[in-house]
């Protein structure tokens, strides 16, 4: 009977014969150049994301956006969750009658795997004639923007006016 | 800097608090007291023995090096003696301003926001210096070409010679701060060298806009701009581009490839009489409009796969995601319509990594789901790849199912199963027969 067992779990490992790679979890983080409509460049002033025109040997002073997706919401939502650095300092704008945009130091690839906790990082993306629109996953109805007028933070404002520019070009770099 | 620092204590009219006069001049006394004791002691040794000198030198300027290492401590501490004389915070603005020559400048002072308290609403005097002059900017009834108003500093107009490093100190009773700015004003001809560079999307509509006007525009209601292409001047009348009126942008209805180049915006700028003009010199890009092709799942084809239970086994998922490697393409795992990450939080089952691939010009990507392994539950699950980029998305279900009993498993297990049956019905004989014995016996009895 031993026998059988035996003969019976060697076939099982037989079986399972594809080949499997060492465990690693989908962790890969884009690389994209956000900038608005009025082709404002992200740039950091003081610990915040500044939108503005950058010239001559300031376009290095440009802020290339990390992101991943963020699988915790429906994936129709085309959630994500973007940070600066290489990842490590996230945008995040929680839960607030008036929500603001902050920094704040996190590990990219372990926000998604936060669940619910990782909803002030997430952002629900839109796409429309070549321009994307970032809702805050924790404050719906309030969208990323920047200021019309130039060399101001990125802040959330709930519709496009004279004053805010919701439409972002996002492309891979 | 120990001349503009002496000027800055002259120009400083605001009254300091006490402990910090009486701490500068503690400062000093102990400077003085170190000093002497340093010389007093050299001169000592000096006395002695002739051999004596060097020694004493090295004594001097150890006690010298040590006393320097000091105050590079303090002033890091923003303690130090500079520092109390002039501001506690020092910074170079990160960005250059590149301007043309003979045209008009503003430079604003940054409102530095120190320890995350934003100053820029509370009232400031603010004074500006060339780093290379000692003498203060003044309003324009001094120079009527460089003149500071406010928070900003005015060149009406720059000149190449004004290039260098401005700096201005934001100061009230309680708190002090300079920046230094550096300026470039390059000639005319340069007027490439420091464009702004801006991309467009081909075939699709869109904008370039003219930077930097803010300071020029404040309380003017028309604002007539004049756009160039290189050097060429663009009608309004052609259906190609629309100048918004009242707004720096210059639309194009569709963008095409021949479009890149260097664009020059041109604005009239009269002030007390003198009309002078602003430019500002865009480089256009034109980047090729992506192909919308929705990914297609390419791999797994069947619908079930089979597994043994308690096996490993990787399904992967590949996807093509067409000749445009600029589209972001989402491939992911779900089992009954959750996240893997979700549903196994031990990690049973997982998404592997990402792998992107390009075949003839062609992109793949391919996400593999791993089973450390296999358990009767899977085959209850719905597993479904799910590929999506912004154009669309497509789904593939597929099941995993129990391995049916092959014909090897047979083959090996049928000798061991015949010795159990010929064993069990050895067995069952001799039982069978011992109970005959025994009814006949106790029928017997």
């Amino acid at each position: 009977m031993a026998l059988t067992i035996a003969l019976l779990l060697l076939h099982a490992e037989a079986a399972g014969s594809v080949p499997c790679r060492a465990p690693a979890l989908q962790t890969k983080v884009f690389k994209y150049r956000i900038w608005d409509m009025n082709q404002q460049s992200l740039y950091l002033r003081d610990d915040q994301l500044v939108a503005g025109h950058l010239q001559g040997a300031n376009a290095a002073l440009e802020e290339k956006v990390f992101w991943v997706p963020n699988r915790f919401f429906k994936h129709e939502l085309q959630p994500v969750i973007m940070g600066i650095r290489n990842g490590t300092r996230c945008l995040a704008c929680p839960a607030a009658p008036q929500p603001t945009l902050q920094l704040q130091d996190a590990d990219i690839t372990e926000l998604p795997r936060s669940g619910a906790a990782s909803a002030p990082f997430t952002f629900f993306r839109t796409y429309k004639d070549g321009l994307w629109r970032f809702e805050s996953a924790a404050n719906p109805g309030w969208f990323l923007c920047t200021s019309a007028r130039a060399h101001q933070p990125l802040g959330l404002s709930r519709r496009p006016d004279a004053a805010h520019v919701l439409d972002f070009y996002f492309q891979l770099c | 800097m120990v001349e503009r620092m002496q000027n800055h204590r002259f120009q400083d009219t605001f009254p300091r608090s006490s402990s910090h006069f009486l701490w500068e001049r503690m400062h000093g006394f102990f400077f003085a007291l170190v000093t002497c004791t340093m010389c007093a002691s050299a001169f000592k040794l000096q006395q002695g023995k002739s051999t004596g000198k060097g020694m004493a030198l090295v004594v001097l300027f150890s006690i010298s090096l040590s006393f320097s290492l000091m105050c590079l401590a303090n002033s890091n501490d923003k303690m130090s003696l500079i520092h109390i004389e002039n501001c506690p915070d020092h910074t170079m603005f990160f960005q250059y301003y590149y301007e043309l020559h003979g045209e008009p400048v503003v430079l604003k002072c940054p409102s530095p926001r120190y320890k995350h308290v934003d100053f820029s609403a509370l009232t400031h005097n603010i004074t500006w210096y060339k780093n290379d002059s000692k003498t203060m900017i003044l309003g324009r009834d001094e120079d009527p070409r460089i003149w500071a108003k406010g928070d900003a500093l005015w060149f009406l107009p720059a000149r190449q010679e004004d290039s260098g490093v401005y700096i201005c100190t934001r100061r009230n009773n309680s708190y002090c701060a300079e920046v230094s700015i550096q300026l470039t004003v390059v000639q005319k001809a340069a007027a490439r060298d420091i464009a702004y560079p801006q991309i467009l999307f081909t075939f699709t509509s869109g904008k370039i806009v003219c930077p930097n006007l803010w300071e020029f525009t404040i309380n003017r209601t028309n604002m007539e701009l004049q756009w160039y292409k290189d050097a060429l001047l663009l009608e309004d009348d052609s259906e190609k581009f629309v100048f918004l009126k009242e707004s720096s942008s210059l639309f194009f209805t569709s963008v095409l490839p021949t479009d890149s180049g260097y664009y020059t915006c041109k604005m009239a700028f009269p002030y007390e009489g003198v009309t002078y003009e602003i430019t500002r010199t865009i480089k256009l890009q034109t980047v090729e409009q992506e192909k919308r092709i929705t990914p297609i799942i390419v791999y797994p084809t069947q619908k079930t796969t089979t597994a043994a239970l308690g096996s490993k086994m990787t399904l992967p998922c590949k996807v093509f995601a067409g000749p445009n490697s600029k589209v972001y393409t989402d491939v992911e795992w779900l089992a009954n319509d959750t996240t893997i990450d979700m549903v196994y939080k031990q990690n049973r089952v997982m998404e592997g990594e990402r792998q992107e691939t390009t075949e003839n010009g062609e992109n793949f990507i391919e996400v593999p789901l791993i089973f450390k392994s296999v358990e009767e539950v899977d085959f209850y699950t719905d597993f479904k790849c799910l590929a999506q980029n912004r154009y669309g998305s497509q789904v593939l279900p597929t099941r995993v199912k129990q391995e049916a009993v092959g014909l090897p498993w047979y083959i090996a297990t049928i000798p061991v199963a015949l010795a159990c049956v010929i064993l069990a019905g050895i067995c069952i004989q001799k039982r069978w027969k011992q109970r005959t014995d025994k009814g006949y016996t106790i029928a017997k009895v």
